[in-house]
């Protein structure tokens, strides 16, 4: 199957070490084209480990926030589609 | 010079997901996938004592609803919902009493595994309860899904094959030890436990008195069907339920007595026996939430 996903990030650098970053998103269905609800949606720290998760909604939003996104992944499942893994690194920037 | 930043970083993605396998329908709820669990307890079964009952419960499952039940006791619910089922059971019924009298075996008497039903949806992002909440009383409740918060740890275990991260919560006066797997990323588990990102396959409170293990894991398009009989389900609240369901056990022997000495035709059933001895509840016996004690 085709792997092929279009995202856009948008990084606002900061200069406060204690900023938080919001993750937000929305999770659509790359043939329908149609919001998804209840995606799981997982922030995984260079270890591997969870840090944040949750769920996508009936629009197929999430919002998670975490004190630093270095060395993380966000990683979004579901039962009957492939896995997506993006990485969430300040040192990508995407336009 | 002087920069000025926002508060917080913004980070927005738009995430499209290939569409690896077939849709379930979108007008009738159907599943994709079924979990067995069996669910152990102990109870103190009035002047037995403590036993350990091991109920067998289903989870069918999809991204957006759960039902979780007992398939024996949905199958007489069932046949009490219709005449002809109900003549199925009355006939179930005479053929396993006829057993139990010739061999003494109380299995062959038909009766309910566990009683609850367990329905979660996501895009209510609520849990509708339906149980027993009496001898012959039943109750139903809802609640938001935001009553269960979640602490993530470190350790891991293989359940079933699968990666199991452990996951801890207080909820409704219990302590709970549950082991997740983000390798099924449905956000559900037994009874009403849900909330995770994977599907929990094990799960104990610490007095060790309630726990549920999957034992088995399998694809399914079964349909979820609505609990049968709703009608007999009062709209209640959950403590009001929990207290009165407590007092019944506290008191089960007392309860078929008066029962027995109150039969719907004005009769009184002839009892020889005394009045059992409730024993003493020592290891502090509880329903699987205690928050109604409060």
């Amino acid at each position: 199957m085709n792997r092929f996903f279009a995202y856009t990030i948008c990084l606002l650098t900061a200069a406060y070490a204690h900023a938080q970053v919001n993750v937000t998103g929305i999770v659509v269905d790359k043939e329908a084209n149609e919001p998804l609800t209840g995606a799981s949606v997982i922030i995984k720290g260079k270890d591997g480990k969870i840090k944040k998760f949750s769920s996508s909604k009936t629009d197929g939003r999430f919002s998670l926030t975490i004190p630093s996104v270095a060395g993380c992944r966000l990683e979004v499942s579901m039962m009957s589609f492939a896995k997506q893994s993006i990485p969430l690194d300040l040192s990508l920037i995407h336009i | 010079m002087h920069l000025t930043v926002p508060k917080a970083l913004l980070v927005s993605t738009m995430i499209m997901l290939a569409h690896s396998g077939s849709l379930a329908g979108k007008d009738a709820p159907k599943a994709e996938i079924k979990i067995s669990y069996n669910y152990r307890h102990l109870f103190l079964r009035g002047s037995d004592g403590v036993v350990e009952i091991s109920n067998r419960y289903i989870l069918l499952a999809n991204q957006k609803e759960s039902k979780f039940y007992s398939p024996q006791t949905e199958y007489l619910d069932s046949l009490d919902s219709t005449s002809e089922g109900r003549a199925v059971s009355r006939q179930l019924m005479d053929i396993g009493v006829k057993r139990y009298l010739e061999t003494g075996d109380r299995s062959a008497v038909p009766h309910n595994d566990g009683d609850i039903y367990v329905f979660k949806s996501i895009p209510e992002m609520e849990t509708a309860v339906y149980d027993k909440a009496g001898m012959i009383e039943f109750g139903h409740y809802t609640e938001p899904f935001a009553e269960m918060e979640w602490a993530i740890g470190d350790s891991t275990k293989n359940l079933l094959g699968y990666e199991c991260i452990m996951a801890t919560t207080d909820y409704h006066g219990r302590h709970w030890t549950v082991w997740f797997t983000p390798d099924i990323p449905i956000h559900d588990g037994p009874w009403k436990l849900c909330g995770l990102p994977g599907l929990i396959l094990e799960a104990n409170e610490t007095d060790g008195q309630h726990s549920f293990i999957a034992d088995g894991i399998e694809k399914s398009d079964r349909l979820m069907q609505p609990v049968y009989g709703k009608h007999r389900y009062e709209k209640m609240n959950r403590i009001d339920m929990l207290k009165s369901l407590s007092a019944y056990y506290g008191n089960m022997d007392g309860a078929v007595r008066a029962a027995l000495e109150n039969l719907p035709d004005g009769k009184r059933a002839a009892i020889s026996k005394a009045p059992a001895v409730q024993p003493e509840n020592t290891q502090n016996i509880d329903l699987i939430e205690t928050d109604y004690r409060k």
